[in-house]
């Protein structure tokens, strides 16, 4: 089984259209911070934790669009042809979907690193701002229901059908022009950029950072449903080789 | 297979392709999200027209360019093309594919502005205009549906990827809607740039340059799916040697860089807006000294097909300057030939577009009497800088707009007597010449008239013709000539704008003083384009913004007094400002003529509508913009301004200026309101303000003049964070 993550890993980490985007990720990030995020979010510092949140907010739906791009392939008629060899090995398709799921985090993972990368770069050539242990509750909660909840519906439609999938990452594209302010903003750069505002402004002029319930509520759903909508698709998988037992 | 009769095929089988026609009713739904999301555009033709239009064009030139990927990669994903390649020429039968997207495309453009005419015709009334609606749907949806088709089918011939095509599409589509192409007409590829469209005098200048800029977006998407045909694989071999393959097809490379120069070419020397090098430079001013002329005439055509201006302006001197000297011009223009006393003279045009113009250099050669006459023509530039906000020059049939270097040539000369002009316009218009109406005409042919007359002053500082209508009353002793478009005179009439105006007028006698007019006590008020994007005061005289009477202005009783509002705003500057007192303080960015000018808006209109809505639309606005500038990160931390790129400091700047003047001001003399024991107090010290205004029409009423008016410090107005915040009710103010 770990042979095949590795194989499945290799295959998709060394291609070149993933290189690819993982360079345009990091372009899109670096034009977000100097052009948007420089400005700061909700009129906070650039290097709030708003600020921070709303920049991952922005750069999520790029993100996200990579990791379904690769998921897509594994449901394109070439990889369908080729399924015939590989369920010839001695693995069940719902540990295959795993294995798929897996790579896809290592991508997203992978993705996110690079972001951060570059913005813990623009924090630190501009700001001179290190300090980021407060970051990675808010962050964490902010990427990590974004990719389950993408990678479910990712594999539940491309399984009905491929082109679902491509409609999906239109979504995920609208959704990044259009960002609504509400706790319910899945990529959250339009919450972020309004939230603060309904705050009342801290010591030194700006709101301290504060988790709004509903927000926390909203990403636990959002967490659920892609777990849910993951185990949907396992539980189909499994289904459809009893049929074909 | 010939061309022509493959491009049969491909267009029946789009035509039968399921696909195809869901593609199609989606592209035909598109105008409604335009529709549903206009809620705040002020002009009728705004509303109406450019959101659905601009809408649909963006939206299904995207969806297009989809279902073109998935038609251009049918043959590919089903193996059929080592069929079909045997049958015709892979390049052939692109060709014909794309033909065939190409008349798609178009009949569902066509389609779409037949489907919403009824519709849109029936909610613009009386504004309704078809041929400048079907022309918006053939310009913008149509041409930007073929670009992008092309641009789509290009990315798939290079990479033979549905979903490498996709991405390599979507970025150059993000690219249209980021903060490089923002405010940008011709970078903006996707979704046409357009500020707003006037109602009553209809103009062509946007579709002017959207017809040029899709031209150009055409010649550079031609180009590029050119270079990929010579990609088109042959013989199964990858895209770099299928293209050196193609090369030998020579028409292919010589067309792709015949569309490709043509393109650039478009781009480069494009006639719509000047090459400013310097954004900074405001004014430009001639050095050379000042020559009396005996006499100055101008004599000028204006082109409405065209949108030109043809001129000549004659200057008779006694005494000329002999050294080299010079005359500004609106970049646009070119002066074609020059002479004095009847001999022509050598000069030489310099680009060096500044502040709206371009300088020609000329030396007259001898220091003798004659007549120096200026021949020059062009289409009218627009200042780089205010492009994106404002079309300030333009020549159109039903409305003309010419600032002050884009009518004449501008020279040190001066004319005591001031100067003659003829002007030869469309004849269904009435002009105003430097805020003047011109009353003599004769009638030309091709329905143009020659209208003349003489001004006091030397130069042509504002042209403006349209179809206007004139009504002339009385208002608190003041004799007002109402001029608004002739289009508006159902609304003028069913919502008795005259009464309004003479609302204001008694309301502004009451409580400031009468109006102290010099000339005969007349006040002409002048309705102008929405795509000035503002207006103008001065003695006498006065622009209102033109969507103050758009039927949704008036209709809406919420959102229709804001702009009704700025119709007041500026009458209430006839005692605000640069007639009335003059407020203004050398080195503040804090004290003008704004500040009080908004506050006593909000009394206006606090009198006219009630307590609730000049609290909910002023004071709390001010509030809260106040609010926001006070929390702003970079202003609360100046010493990281120098982080910002250049653009956003100016930015900032600039905001910070204009919530000093509207926001923070009306909210630090309502504050002085509280404290000096309320209105009617107020209301006494701004009278003696406007009765003592001829003590400060050269010097300037400053904040500390104001403040001694008042009785109050610096201190007692600064604002504490209870005046301001928004939840901290009436803690201040």
């Amino acid at each position: 089984m770990r042979k095949l993550f590795y194989y499945e890993l290799r295959r998709v980490l060394f291609r070149w259209m993933f290189l690819a985007m993982l360079a345009v990720n990091g372009m899109y990030a670096w034009y977000v911070l100097t052009t948007d995020l420089i400005r700061g979010a909700a009129y906070t510092a650039p290097f709030s934790i708003w600020s921070c949140c709303a920049y991952l907010g922005k750069t999520m739906p790029a993100a996200s669009i990579t990791v379904l791009l690769i998921l897509c392939g594994y449901y394109s008629k070439k990889q369908k042809q080729v399924e015939i060899l590989t369920s010839a090995a001695p693995m069940t398709g719902a540990q295959h979907l795993l294995i798929r799921s897996g790579v896809l985090a290592v991508c997203f993972i992978l993705v996110s690193a690079v972001i951060m990368a570059v913005a813990v770069f623009f924090y630190s050539r501009f700001f001179q701002f290190y300090d980021y242990a407060g970051y990675i509750l808010p962050g964490l909660l902010l990427i990590l229901p974004c990719f389950v909840v993408l990678l479910g519906a990712g594999h539940l439609l491309a399984g009905v059908h491929q082109g679902l999938c491509y409609i999906l990452i239109g979504i995920c594209f609208a959704a990044a022009l259009y960002a609504p302010d509400s706790a319910w903003d899945l990529f959250g750069s339009g919450y972020f950029a309004a939230y603060p505002l309904t705050l009342a402004p801290g010591i030194g002029g700006e709101p301290a950072y504060q988790m709004q319930t509903e927000w926390a509520v909203a990403r636990g759903m959002y967490l659920v449903a892609g777990i849910l909508l993951l185990g949907l698709k396992v539980r189909g998988t499994k289904r459809k080789l009893t049929m074909a037992e | 297979m010939s061309l022509i009769s493959l491009y049969r095929v491909e267009l029946r089988r789009m035509f039968l392709s399921r696909r195809i026609w869901v593609g199609a009713l989606c592209g035909i739904l598109t105008p409604l999200l335009g529709v549903i999301g206009n809620e705040t555009l002020p002009s009728v033709s705004s509303r109406y027209i450019a959101n659905p239009v601009l809408t649909a064009t963006a939206v299904s030139a995207m969806l297009w360019a989809v279902l073109i990927i998935l038609e251009a990669s049918r043959l590919h994903r089903s193996g059929v093309y080592l069929l079909t390649d045997a049958a015709s020429s892979p390049r052939a039968l692109s060709a014909a594919r794309m033909a065939a997207a190409m008349t798609v495309t178009a009949a569902v453009s066509i389609l779409c502005a037949i489907v919403y005419l009824p519709y849109t015709a029936v909610k613009m009334e009386y504004l309704f205009d078809p041929v400048f609606y079907a022309a918006n749907y053939l310009i913008f949806m149509l041409l930007t549906g073929w670009i992008s088709v092309l641009f789509a089918d290009t990315f798939y011939q290079i990479t033979r990827r549905v979903e490498l095509s996709v991405i390599l599409y979507a970025l150059l589509a993000y690219f249209n809607f980021s903060g490089y192409a923002q405010n940008d007409y011709f970078m903006r590829w996707l979704y046409p740039y357009v500020i707003v469209y006037s109602d009553g005098f209809q103009s062509w200048w946007f579709l002017r340059i959207g017809f040029y800029t899709r031209l150009m977006w055409l010649c550079i998407a031609l180009a590029s799916w050119m270079f990929s045909l010579l990609c088109v694989r042959k013989y199964e071999k990858n895209a770099a040697v299928s293209l050196i393959r193609g090369m030998r097809r020579v028409y292919l490379p010589v067309l792709t860089v015949c569309f490709a120069v043509l393109g650039a070419g478009l781009w480069k020397y494009q006639p719509f807006i000047d090459h400013e090098t310097d954004s900074e430079v405001n004014n430009r001013m001639i050095d050379t000294p000042t020559t009396n002329a005996s006499a100055i005439r101008y004599f000028l055509t204006a082109e409405p097909v065209t949108g030109r201006l043809s001129g000549r302006a004659e200057y008779d001197l006694k005494e000329p300057y002999t050294g080299e000297d010079k005359l500004y011009l609106n970049p646009g223009y070119r002066v074609s030939r020059m002479s004095y006393g009847g001999k022509e003279i050598a000069f030489r045009t310099v680009d060096d577009d500044n502040a709206g113009v371009r300088s020609t250099y000329f030396t007259i050669p001898e220091k003798k009497e004659g007549t120096l006459v200026i021949e020059f023509g062009g289409l009218p530039q627009l200042r780089k800088t205010h492009a994106p906000y404002i079309i300030a020059a333009f020549i159109d049939w039903e409305s003309i707009q010419l600032g002050m270097r884009s009518a004449a040539p501008m020279l040190n000369y001066a004319c005591r007597d001031g100067a003659e002009v003829e002007i030869t316009i469309p004849g269904s218009l009435t002009p105003y010449l430097n805020d003047l109406p011109m009353t003599e005409y004769v009638e030309c042919e091709n329905g143009m008239k020659t209208w003349k007359c003489r001004t006091q002053e030397d130069a042509i500082y504002n042209f403006v013709a349209g179809a206007y209508e004139t009504d002339t009353f009385t208002a608190s002793d003041t004799n007002i000539h109402f001029v608004y478009g002739k289009a508006y005179e159902q609304a003028v009439r069913q919502y008795d704008i005259n009464q309004a105006v003479k609302d204001v007028f008694a309301y502004c006698s009451r409580h400031y003083g009468a109006l102290g007019l010099t000339q005969d006590q007349t006040m002409r008020l002048q309705q102008v384009t929405a795509m000035l994007m503002g207006g103008h005061a001065r003695e006498g005289y006065l622009e209102w913004f033109e969507t103050v009477l758009s039927p949704i202005t008036l209709a809406d009783a919420d959102k229709g007094a804001s702009a009704t509002e700025v119709f007041i705003h500026e009458m209430i500057h006839q005692w605000w400002g640069g007639y009335g007192l003059v407020c203004s303080e050398e080195g503040s960015n804090l004290w003008s003529e704004e500040g009080i000018t908004v506050y006593a808006t909000y009394r206006l209109v606090k009198e006219k509508y009630g307590e609730l809505y000049a609290k909910q639309y002023y004071v709390d606005n001010w509030r809260k913009t106040v609010e926001m500038q006070e929390r702003n990160f970079y202003n609360r931390h100046p010493e990281y301004l120098e982080h910002l790129p250049e653009k956003y400091q100016t930015q900032l700047s600039m905001e910070n200026e204009s919530t000093n003047w509207y926001d923070r001001m009306p909210l630090m003399i309502l504050k002085a309101e509280k404290l000096v024991g309320g209105e009617e107090n107020m209301d006494k010290i701004m009278r003696k303000m406007y009765a003592d205004r001829g003590d400060y029409a050269q010097i300037g009423f400053t904040y500390a003049d104001f403040l001694d008016y008042c009785g109050l410090s610096e201190s007692d107005l600064e604002l504490t964070p209870k005046d301001y915040m928004t939840g901290e009710e009436d803690a201040g103010v």
